[in-house]
């Protein structure tokens, strides 16, 4: 591990919500390391701010204060069309709701990524690694839950990202379901050395990962390494 | 390739096409009747410049008590006229058979030896006098229609004190009086006030005019300044009990032809105010909608990185599909009836009729569009609300 590099580094990092009056630390001063092509699963109580850090590295919000390194640049530094092209580019997101255009089919949904990213695969080759070659025109309404993550998921590989951020992408299916997703993204973090970063409340799932995060309070409370990981169909859901 | 964005916006077009049908009507209406409206505004202006033109419209007119028929020499000579025609112009009683009130009218003189320099008579049925004719008239034509008389019939008129029988055996429209106002009245009543015309030799008899007249006509060059030729005209004319001299702002019917005219137009631009007003409020209630339910959608697309500007284009385009059919449809249904009243028009004299129907038929036009975009709004509103009760329903 030690000898590959960093992908995200953290420093300080601090997110701060005000509404009105009220001030709601949702980060205390985060310091973390995550290096390439790990799969990281993040846990803990709801409320921790597991999101909102996960939505700072990706680019989706920013820090009050603090750095967030990807690859050594440092994303408050960058402007918002910066920031816009960083997550085109690099970060592929998959949420627990599964956010497809309902009025686009399957094979367009991936393409909505596809079209604007520099490198992307065939979207039918994204499919196709998350079994849904057979689907590509149906329209997600067509599918079951299962299946509509995994277009998400295809949708969020299909630009070949340097990252794959999931918040809780198997919240909201069964356990066939969910071992069936988790198993893609392991395929991904395998195949392709994608960085992968899962949020779950699932501690189960925590035996995938090569090391697990705990989040308590606005912080890291703790690190694991898991020294065997084991496959999504060996744990106990 | 279109891309995917816009595959998503043609199929939410399509799914949305009821609505997208309605505003794009309400659309095409405004443009059209705007488009519509300014074409017969125009071409009414066109007529009526080219009935004026060619029918020798005066530019001043002037009434007074009595003059020898020499004075109006020298009013010719003032610089700047250029035609003048003197006329013996009376005001009579009427009587007419079932009229209980009594209908008043006005006798103008037309000259013997030549054709009339200032305010031709355009004849619409009969014929015109022969020189000298005694006991013959020519009749305004809306007179004539609104007591539904024949030519040859007889009108008692009541002149310079003796009854006199005239023969009606023309039908004219004049410049001078494209609408016919009674002296004092305020709106034209074709019943009640009627205009005819008379050769000048017998009604210098009848009401003892010889040699004299009592009002004049006159066309000026084309830079002349009017205001100093009616200075002029009123010290000529000041010994003969001349009244002030005016011009065609001040010549009642010209006055309201231009106020028609004025009417038509802001009307031309009211209604399509109004429609475009409606259509606008309507895409902003389905734009509202649309970017409302797909607000998660919007932050996905933000999420894979699509830029603020690329996701405000692609629901700017729904609104620029909308107003771009709309306006195609309105130009060309504008643009269409437009053409088809131009070649109505020219060569046309009865320019008040005209105007009438043209009036009802553009009103008409809107009244309908207006209608049955707002039953069909409804129709599509109610529908729409029933679904989504009733999958909101199914959901819990
Ligand atoms: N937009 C916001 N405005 C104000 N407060 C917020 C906002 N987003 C998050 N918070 C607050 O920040 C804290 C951390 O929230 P966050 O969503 O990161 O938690 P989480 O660990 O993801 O929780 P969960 O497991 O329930 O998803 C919470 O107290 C939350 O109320
Ligand atoms: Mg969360």
């Amino acid at each position: 591990m030690a000898d590959k590099p960093i992908s995200f580094k953290t420093q300080d990092l601090k997110k701060v919500y005000r509404t009105g009056e009220t001030e709601v630390a949702a980060l205390r001063g985060v310091n973390i390391e995550i290096t390439e092509a790990e799969l990281i699963v993040m846990l803990g109580p709801s409320g921790s701010g597991k999101s909102t850090f996960m939505n700072i590295i990706g680019g989706l919000d920013r820090a009050s204060s603090g750095n967030v390194l990807f690859c050594g640049q440092d994303l408050a530094e960058l402007s918002e069309k910066e920031l816009t092209y960083f997550r085109r580019e690099k970060v592929g997101f998959v949420f627990q709701a599964y956010n497809l255009v309902p009025s686009l089919t399957v094979l367009e949904n991936v393409a909505l990524v596809t079209e604007i990213a520099p490198n992307p695969m065939d979207p039918m080759q994204a499919l196709d690694a998350m079994g849904l070659n057979n689907r590509a025109n149906h329209f997600p309404s067509q599918l079951s839950g299962g299946e509509q993550q995994r277009v998400a998921i295809a949708r969020a590989l299909a630009k070949q990202p340097d990252v794959l951020l999931c918040d809780e992408p198997t919240g909201a299916l069964d356990s066939e379901t969910g071992i069936v997703v988790l198993k893609a993204l392991m395929d991904v973090n395998a195949k392709f050395g994608t960085t992968c970063i899962i949020i779950t409340h699932n501690a189960a799932i925590a035996q995938l990962a090569h090391r697990v995060i705990h989040f308590a309070d606005g912080d890291v409370s703790l690190v694991e390494v898991n020294k065997i990981r084991k496959q999504p169909e060996q744990i106990e859901w | 390739m279109i891309g995917a964005l816009n595959q998503k916006l043609l199929r939410e077009i399509w799914q949305l096409k009821g609505q997208m049908v309605a505003i794009i009507l309400v659309m095409a209406a405004g443009i059209a009747v705007f488009v519509l409206m300014f074409g017969v505004v125009d071409s009414l202006k066109l007529t009526k410049n080219t009935y004026y033109d060619r029918y020798q419209f005066a530019d001043i007119f002037v009434s007074l008590k009595r003059a020898p028929e020499s004075v109006k020499q020298r009013v010719g000579e003032i610089p700047g006229v250029s035609i003048i025609e003197s006329r013996v112009v009376f005001g009579v009683t009427l009587q007419i058979k079932n009229m209980i009130e009594p209908a008043s009218g006005k006798i103008i003189s037309l000259p013997d030896s030549h054709d009339p320099l200032l305010n031709n008579l355009y004849l619409r049925s009969g014929r015109f006098l022969y020189p000298n004719e005694e006991n013959a008239v020519v009749v305004d034509e809306s007179f004539f229609t609104a007591h539904g008389f024949n030519l040859g019939d007889k009108i008692s008129v009541i002149m310079n004190g003796y009854k006199r029988q005239l023969t009606m055996v023309g039908v004219v429209l004049s410049p001078e009086y494209v609408y016919s106002i009674a002296p004092g009245a305020l709106m034209p009543d074709s019943k009640r006030y009627g205009l005819f015309w008379m050769s000048r030799r017998s009604l210098e008899a009848a009401v003892n005019m010889k040699g004299a007249f009592n009002d004049l006509s006159i066309k000026v060059d084309r830079n002349a300044n009017i205001e100093n030729i009616k200075q002029s005209v009123d010290s000529i004319l000041k010994p003969y009990g001349g009244l002030i001299a005016y011009g065609r702002d001040e010549q009642i019917s010209n006055f309201f032809v231009e106020n028609e005219l004025k009417q038509l137009y802001s009307m031309g631009l009211m209604a399509p105010i109004v429609f475009l007003s409606v259509s606008a409020f309507l895409i902003n209630v389905v734009m509202t909608r649309q970017i409302s339910t797909q607000r998660e959608l919007i932050g996905m697309l933000k999420a894979v990185g699509y830029r603020n500007i690329e996701i405000s284009l692609h629901y700017l385009k729904m609104v620029l599909v909308i107003t771009g059919v709309g306006s195609i449809i309105g130009l060309s249904l504008g643009g269409l009836d437009g053409n088809r009243y131009d070649k109505n028009v020219y060569g046309v004299f009865s320019f008040s009729h005209i105007k009438v129907q043209l009036f009802i038929r553009s009103h008409g036009f809107c009244g309908f569009l207006l209608h049955a975009s707002g039953v069909y709004w409804n129709l599509v509103c109610d529908s729409k609300c029933c679904e989504s009760t009733s999958s909101g329903s199914d959901a819990s």
